[in-house]
């Protein structure tokens, strides 16, 4: 296909763009004064300009040119075909009746029409690959000129950064690579989109139901009550991604809130009220690690009886406390109330630094890469030389950070924390968050840290939804139901063929 | 092998049925309808060292008389069963083999506790602190039927019922039209946009009583006196009587009025008076429509339906006032539920709810402007100390001054234990009275 | 080149009448060790206590009771658990059987002819319920985790929705009501009718070698012929009866049905885990049943001996504990253990060696790719 005087690579732009000269001139440019550098550097964007001036319409005509090439092409194609067809009709219809009616004709006909069929569909698809690459590439000259532009610039005038010109090729480049129409019509885009949109269904549904119910949207409320589920959810992706489970996230958080409340009263510091909470989430996560991935207890037993027993210790602390419930608020030994410690500003900070580490830490380090292969076969990750026993054992212990910030909050949000309260149950509601953003409990690649955001934010919407809507008793047989479809849309192209076990 | 172990199988299911069926069988006799001994079971739920709380003060009620009868409590306030005891003085004058047993040692029960000690003892009654109905009922029906049942709680057909049936023999009852008081100074607060105030400039914390019932007559004879207006008649306390008593409707009356009628309230022959008066009365409807959200605990038991019923049913068309139900649970607490109602544009707030976030819950209120009321309890205004010595400042004092809580009318602690020492002093006398068994 | 006779009848003889017997008695002993073992415990924890085991006649009946609920609990539990599927609706299903029940009943529930259809009705309930729960894991083929949660939610709303505001649901009651189940008649009935009716599905019917062929590996079973999908409705059926029932003897003896929702009835049946677990140890020297009815007699006798001491300090939580650690240390005895310690020796040794410098310490860049 010709492409004319269409670049390849950053250095094929330098050579075709800034020819003449300027080159040269560049690669002098170290002995040149400031004002000459300058002067060099506003020609290097001059130059660009101009060149950027011809290149658009350079672009419209090869980008025709080239849709005119692949449409006569495919036109051939299909031209090609329908002789294909033609002839095999042909040699058919020269056989006797009887012949052609015979079942293993009728088959041998079906198979050669199909095949024909399917050889021009497969041109078909090559022809539109190499299209695309070409069409990418041609659009790609704007992004290859600036990053020339911006080389260039930087060569001559000896400056670290163009942020301007920087961004700019960014776009270029993500502009020219975007194939809105095939994005469009992949599914898998569209399955990791999905979560998010539902998110987006609901915060437009929970608006819409403040406008006609006159409820007032209020960010404070969701955020207060939608952390604990998002910040034990976020330390639980680790947990999950590697195929593990934990049942006993809800009663680890209430020691977690009761020790860390304890501290408190008996130091007087908020610091100390944090670091007990954590350090005992820590705790509490490398003893599940440890049962789960050292003495290898089946992980769903093994953590409901720890839920049990987490349950119960849990009970006897709260029974040694005047009244039966661990009081922390107003308590004279601190000399200060936890509450005050309490604001809306200090929820943001912690979900957004815990959030964004744990994105880095699942993203952009071996733990999170580690932990998806083992989710997705934990057999092959163990021969390709990964400790099952270090990735579990960092994997609870990143958790428990999150369980101990969860009590925290808890603690500084109520003053007091009793049986029974709302963090018992935060565990299963990890379980609803993280399906409901688009990760399967069982782990393996499909596991992201934004799963849990996502879902945990879902469903404190929906809860405020109803809460907006005030449907009461209704609420929880729609919050069950609005579970079960949305994991079903969100699982639908990778439900297994078997039955789940 | 295969043989051998289902012979085995079979021979070790035919031992564990023999032993069932022997257990079983030698343990036909069952409950018989005999007298009851001299023991008396305590069932306090909720107590636990929960200061200034309606239940600890129900608890402490029972813990007077028994001291009044010569028995010493030690160890309570501390759910450790170990260091919980109760012993006879020396110079405890009741029969020889008279017996108390505690049974419930949990926050909350389901009843099934009782059901062994029931056998085993036959008490002439169990004292409950509340849901006596729901949860102890069913035991001494089945377990030991001759056993008395005590509570303290209100008016529903279940008690009727039960009281019917006698599986509830004496009831500590507050009376369903007792929230009136509190609607009408809620609504005061909304229409002439501030609160009532006390002579000292704070919120309104008025006292109620509990009326003792001891019979099945008894109980019909109150019941009639307990009209929350669900049935077309008026109800015992009216919209009416609020007119007269509240600044909104009458520009000559203040707290003075107010605190005045609210006492009346407080006993059975006041109540009985203001019955009787308002039966030919009409109200006058209100004008201006208010929005006013209820905070409920999320189980409602008959009793505090029936405080909601006298709201949505009367006083919503009386006053002009919608009622929004918001249920508080374990999931959801107090200021969750009241920030729920403020962000839903109520204007006022009554709360049925006595526990530990109220105090968070009128804060939250008044930060945003909407007037809070407590109903069916009042707010605790003495100071208290812990089993450590530390003192605790009351939960009124916290509040007192908060421009938008409109203030409480309801039992207070000193009637919540005084009706439970009534309940209690009741039984040890009937146990004195009978003699040695 | 020398020839070996074949060996005489080598597995007639090893069936000796006397070795017979004494595998017998091995059977025997072993089964009866767990539930004696408490027992025994118990009546130490007891008597320390100053008290008898048993109070009285009615002790020894609710106890019996209370066995035979712990009973159907975990083979309701059991039925899905040991396929692998972890089922959270279970308390829930039970739950809105009983309501449903009462509902049909019309709220009265009095007399012996009333209780025993309203235990019917519980258990036709939890059969249609469960088979729904069954049904809507097979179609959706989510994980029965996500499944039975969702689930958990749905049953817990319709029965709110039913309820109402209250979260206990009453009925009229008798004595009767209460004291139906403990009657020994209808213990005796009840339990020999469960027996024979779970040992007949387990041990003697298709579909329990169908399951225990599902166990062990779904791909081969299926496509030996053998259909997953009705044994696993089957399994989500059965469950439900047994909890149907289990619901109807605790809504008999408590008066009423107790209602929760967000999830609050999720837990409530996993505190059987104990004697299904010594059940599955048991059940090498008899069978499924026999081991699972050992264990719970056992747990159930420990639980009564640790009530009766309760003065010594046996709260509720402390039992929880106890127990739970009993749980542990059957996990720990049943799982291969010995992987750690080779994982701990081997490192040992690769420590040693490394300070023998027989083997090279690894570059970091040769460990990170």
């Amino acid at each position: 296909m010709e492409t004319g005087e269409i670049v390849e690579t950053a250095e094929d732009a330098r050579e075709t763009f800034f020819a003449g000269g300027l080159l040269e001139r560049v690669q002098s440019a170290g002995s040149l004064d400031a004002d000459g550098k300058k002067a060099l550097g506003v020609e290097i964007k001059r130059r660009a300009a101009a060149e950027r001036k011809t290149l658009g319409g350079k672009i419209k005509r090869e980008l025709s040119a080239l849709k005119e090439t692949y449409e006569g092409e495919k036109r051939a194609l299909e031209e090609d075909l329908t002789e294909r067809l033609r002839a095999v009709d042909a040699e058919f219809a020269e056989m006797s009746l009887e012949e052609r009616t015979a079942p293993e004709a009728v088959r041998e006909y079906k198979d050669r029409v199909n095949g024909e069929k399917i050889v021009t569909q497969r041109a078909a698809i090559k022809l539109t690959r190499e299209y695309e690459s070409e069409t990418a590439l041609i659009k790609s000259q704007d992004g290859l000129l600036l990053r020339a532009e911006g080389e260039l610039f930087r060569e001559a005038t000896g400056a670290r950064r163009t942020p301007g010109i920087d961004a700019a090729a960014g776009l270029a480049n993500f502009l020219s690579g975007l194939n809105v129409k095939r994005t469009a019509r992949d599914k898998k885009t569209w399955l990791t989109l999905l979560p998010f949109l539902m998110l987006v269904v609901i915060i437009v549904a929970y608006t819409a139901a403040c406008a006609i119910t006159g409820y007032r949207f209020n960010l404070d409320t969701i955020i207060t009550y939608g952390i604990y589920v998002a910040v034990v959810a976020v330390g639980g992706v680790f947990i999950y991604s590697h195929g593990a489970f934990d049942m006993s996230l809800g009663p680890a958080a209430m020691m977690c809130a009761a020790i860390g409340g304890l501290a408190f009263i008996s130091t007087g510091s908020i610091f100390m009220a944090a670091f007990c909470a954590v350090l005992l989430g820590v705790g509490l996560g490398l003893v599940n690690a440890f049962l789960a991935n050292c003495l290898r207890l089946p992980v769903m037993v093994m953590t409901l009886t720890m839920m049990n027993i987490l349950s119960s210790l849990f009970a006897t602390i709260a029974e040694n406390q005047a009244g039966g419930y661990v009081d922390v608020s107003n308590s004279p030994l601190a000399g200060a109330d936890i509450k005050d410690f309490n604001s809306y500003a200090l929820k943001w900070v912690i979900l957004i630094v815990f959030t964004v580490i744990c994105f880095v830490l699942f993203n952009y380090t071996k733990i999170g890469r580690r932990n998806k292969l083992i989710g997705s076969n934990a057999t092959a990750a163990k021969y390709t030389g990964i400790s099952l026993m270090k990735a579990g054992l960092i994997s609870f212990a990143i958790s428990g950070i999150g369980l101990g910030l969860c009590g925290f909050l808890f603690i500084t949000q109520n003053g007091y924390i009793e049986t029974g309260s709302s963090l018992s149950t935060v565990g299963l509601n990890v379980i609803i968050a993280i399906s409901i953003g688009g990760m399967p409990t069982s782990g393996g690649p499909r596991s992201r840290i934004s799963a849990a955001i996502v879902g945990a934010f879902f469903l404190i919407f929906l809860e405020e939804f109803f809460a907006a809507m005030h449907l009461d008793i209704y609420q929880y047989l729609a919050k069950g139901l609005i579970f079960l479809a949305v994991a079903f849309v969100n699982f639908f192209g990778s439900r297994p063929k078997r039955l789940a076990q | 092998m295969k043989k051998a172990k289902t012979k085995m199988a079979t021979a070790v299911c035919a031992v564990a049925m023999a032993a069932a069926c022997a257990f079983g069988l030698g343990a036909c006799g069952g409950a018989k309808k005999s007298d009851t001994t001299n023991t008396l079971f305590f069932y306090p739920l909720n107590y636990y060292g929960l200061e200034g709380r309606g239940f600890t003060e129900r608890w402490r009620g029972m813990r007077d008389a028994l001291g009044e009868y010569g028995w010493t409590v030690t160890g309570d306030g501390q759910k450790d069963s170990l260091k919980f005891k109760i012993s006879r003085d020396p110079d405890c004058t009741m029969p020889a083999d008279t017996k108390i047993v505690m049974v419930n040692n949990q926050t909350w029960d389901t009843g099934l506790a009782l059901t062994d000690p029931l056998a085993e003892y036959r008490p002439l009654a169990v004292i409950s602190t509340c849901n006596g109905v729901e949860f102890c009922s069913q035991q001494i029906e089945s377990w030991s039927p001759a056993t008395q049942n005590a509570t303290m709680g209100g008016f529903s057909e279940d008690y009727e019922e039960a009281f019917r049936k006698g599986t509830l023999c004496y009831l500590a009852a507050k009376y369903s039209a007792c929230v009136a008081p509190v609607v009408g100074l809620v609504y005061n607060a909304m229409a002439t946009g501030e609160r009532l105030e006390d002579e000292n400039g704070w919120a309104p914390n008025l006292k109620q009583g509990y009326w003792a019932i001891t019979s099945y007559e008894e109980y019909m004879e109150a019941t009639v006196y307990d009209n929350i207006g669900t049935d077309g008649t008026n109800p015992t306390i009216m919209k009416a009587d609020m007119d007269e008593v509240l600044p909104y409707g009458n520009p000559d009356a203040g707290f003075d009025t107010f605190a005045k009628f609210c006492q009346r309230t407080a006993t059975y022959e006041g109540v009985k008076g203001i019955y009787e008066r308002n039966r030919d009365k009409t109200d006058t409807a209100g004008t201006v429509r208010y929005k006013v959200g209820v905070l409920t605990p999320g189980s409602m038991n008959e009793s505090v339906q029936a405080y909601y019923d006298y709201m949505t049913k009367y006083a919503a068309k009386a006053y002009g006032i919608e009622f929004v139900n918001y249920s508080v649970s374990g999931t959801v607490t107090q200021v969750q539920a009241c920030t729920q109602a403020c962000n839903a544009g109520c204007q006022g707030v009554i709360s049925i709810q006595d526990d530990l976030d109220r105090v968070e819950a009128i804060k939250y209120a008044n930060d945003h402007g909407v007037f809070f009321a407590v109903a069916g309890c009042n707010v605790a205004d003495v100071e208290y100390e812990d089993d450590n010595g530390n003192m605790y400042e009351p939960e009124y004092s916290q509040v007192k001054d908060l421009p938008y809580f409109a203030g409480a009318v309801g039992a207070s602690l000193s009637a919540d234990r005084e009706a439970a020492y009534a309940m209690t002093k009741h039984y040890l006398q009937m146990i004195c009275d009978r003699g040695e068994m | 080149m020398t020839y070996y006779d074949r060996p005489k009848k080598i597995t007639e003889d090893t069936k000796t009448p006397q070795r017979r017997a004494r595998k017998f008695g091995k059977n025997l002993l072993m089964s009866l060790i767990w539930p004696v073992v408490c027992i025994v415990i118990a009546q130490i924890l007891a008597s320390a206590a100053g008290r008898q085991l048993f109070a009285t006649g009615v002790s020894v009946r609710t106890f019996f009771r209370g066995l035979l609920m712990v009973l159907i609990a975990m083979w309701a539990l059991n039925t899905n658990l040991n396929s692998g599927r972890m089922d959270f609706s279970l308390g829930a299903t039970g739950i809105i059987a009983a309501v449903c029940a009462v509902v049909t009943m019309g709220g009265s529930i009095t007399t012996t002819q009333e209780v025993i259809a309203f235990m019917f009705l519980c258990m036709i309930y939890g059969t249609i319920f469960g088979l729904v729960g069954g049904a809507v894991f097979i179609l959706l083929k989510l994980p029965p985790v996500v499944t039975s949660l969702g689930m958990c939610l749905v049953y817990e709303g319709i029965a709110k929705i039913i309820v109402g505001n209250n979260n206990t649901f009453s009925f009229t009651s008798s004595a009767t009501t209460g004291q139906f189940v403990t009657q020994p008649a209808v213990l005796v009935i009840l339990t020999v009718a469960v027996l024979a009716v779970m040992s007949l599905i387990i041990c003697y019917s298709r579909f329990g070698y169908n399951k225990n062929a599902l166990i062990y590996n779904q791909k081969i079973s299926v496509e030996t012929g053998i259909h997953e999908i009705p044994s696993c409705l089957f399994c989500y059926a059965l469950a439900g009866l047994l909890i149907g029932l289990y619901q109807f003897m605790n809504t008999t003896q408590l008066g009423n049905v107790a209602i929760s929702v967000n999830l609050g009835t999720s837990t409530s049946v996993f505190k059987n885990f104990l004697p299904i677990f010594v059940g599955g140890l048991l059940a090498k020297y008899s069978n499924q049943l026999i081991g699972s009815f050992m264990a719970a007699i056992g747990t159930q006798f420990l639980a009564q001996g640790m009530d009766r001491a309760s003065a010594l300090g046996f709260s509720s939580n402390i039992q929880t504990l106890i127990t739970s650690f009993l749980i542990f240390f059957v996990l720990v005895y049943m799982v291969d253990k010995y992987a750690f310690i080779n994982w701990v020796k081997m490192r040992l040794y690769l420590r040693k060696q490394k300070r023998l410098g027989l083997i090279q310490k690894k570059k970091k860049e040769e460990i990170s790719r």
